[in-house]
């Protein structure tokens, strides 16, 4: 996971069905890679009603896209008893997620 | 994985159901914890890790990625709906790195 302020958020009307009512934020890396680069900035959606100013914690890869299935891919399916994560958020294009709103931070300075 | 020096601590209040009761950790990669230098650690990766070993500040840990930190939380063939892409594997006491 990396540690992020969001600067803001993003609206689209034609979107993939995949990502329909799914909040998409622009996130700007505290640090990222070495180096750190100033510029460098994702979009991540958002669950967790994030604003802007705030910082979060996003979390990269396939476990963002397993994350926005669960409730939609149950109920499509009628509740059946197929595992959480194993169907159709495989195919969503998404590979960042916030996981968490930060409150505070010990260890190192945020600007 | 990855070594890493845990630099602080992060706390959260509104965060998703995965990780409710798990500690999260700021640490910093680097081949060579135990030798890097400040500056070194200044300019190195800094990731979010879930802790749930209980490591302290400055102790160096290995950190799994991927499906790997998955298998951290909840091991099993059942743990692709949790949101994760780093935690802590193990506490590392002693590494021995020959004469190089």
């Amino acid at each position: 996971m990396i540690l992020g302020r969001v600067v803001g958020e993003l609206w689209a009307t034609r979107r993939h069905a995949g990502l329909d009512g799914q909040k998409l934020l622009i996130v700007k890396p505290h640090c990222w890679y070495c180096p750190p680069f100033d510029v460098a900035h994702l979009i991540a959606i958002d669950r967790l009603g994030a604003g802007v100013g705030e910082d979060v914690i996003v979390c990269l890869g396939e476990p963002a896209r397993r994350s926005i299935d669960d409730e939609a891919e149950q109920t499509a399916a009628g509740g059946a008893a197929a595992a959480p994560g194993y169907q159709g958020a495989a195919f969503y294009p998404v590979e960042a997620a916030v996981m968490a709103i930060v409150d505070n931070v010990d260890g190192i300075e945020l600007p | 994985m990855k070594r890493a020096l845990i630099v602080g601590e992060l706390w959260a209040t509104r965060k998703v159901d995965d990780l409710v009761g798990r500690r999260l950790k700021l640490v910093v990669e680097h081949p060579q914890p135990g030798q890097a230098t400040a500056q070194e650690l200044g300019e190195a990766p800094l990731t979010v890790a879930i802790d749930t070993l209980d490591a302290r500040n400055g102790q160096e840990v290995l950190v799994a990625y991927g499906s790997g930190a998955r298998n951290v939380l909840l091991p099993g063939p059942h743990n692709r709906h949790i949101l994760a892409d780093a935690a802590i594997a193990l506490l590392v006491d002693d590494a021995d790195e020959g004469a190089d």
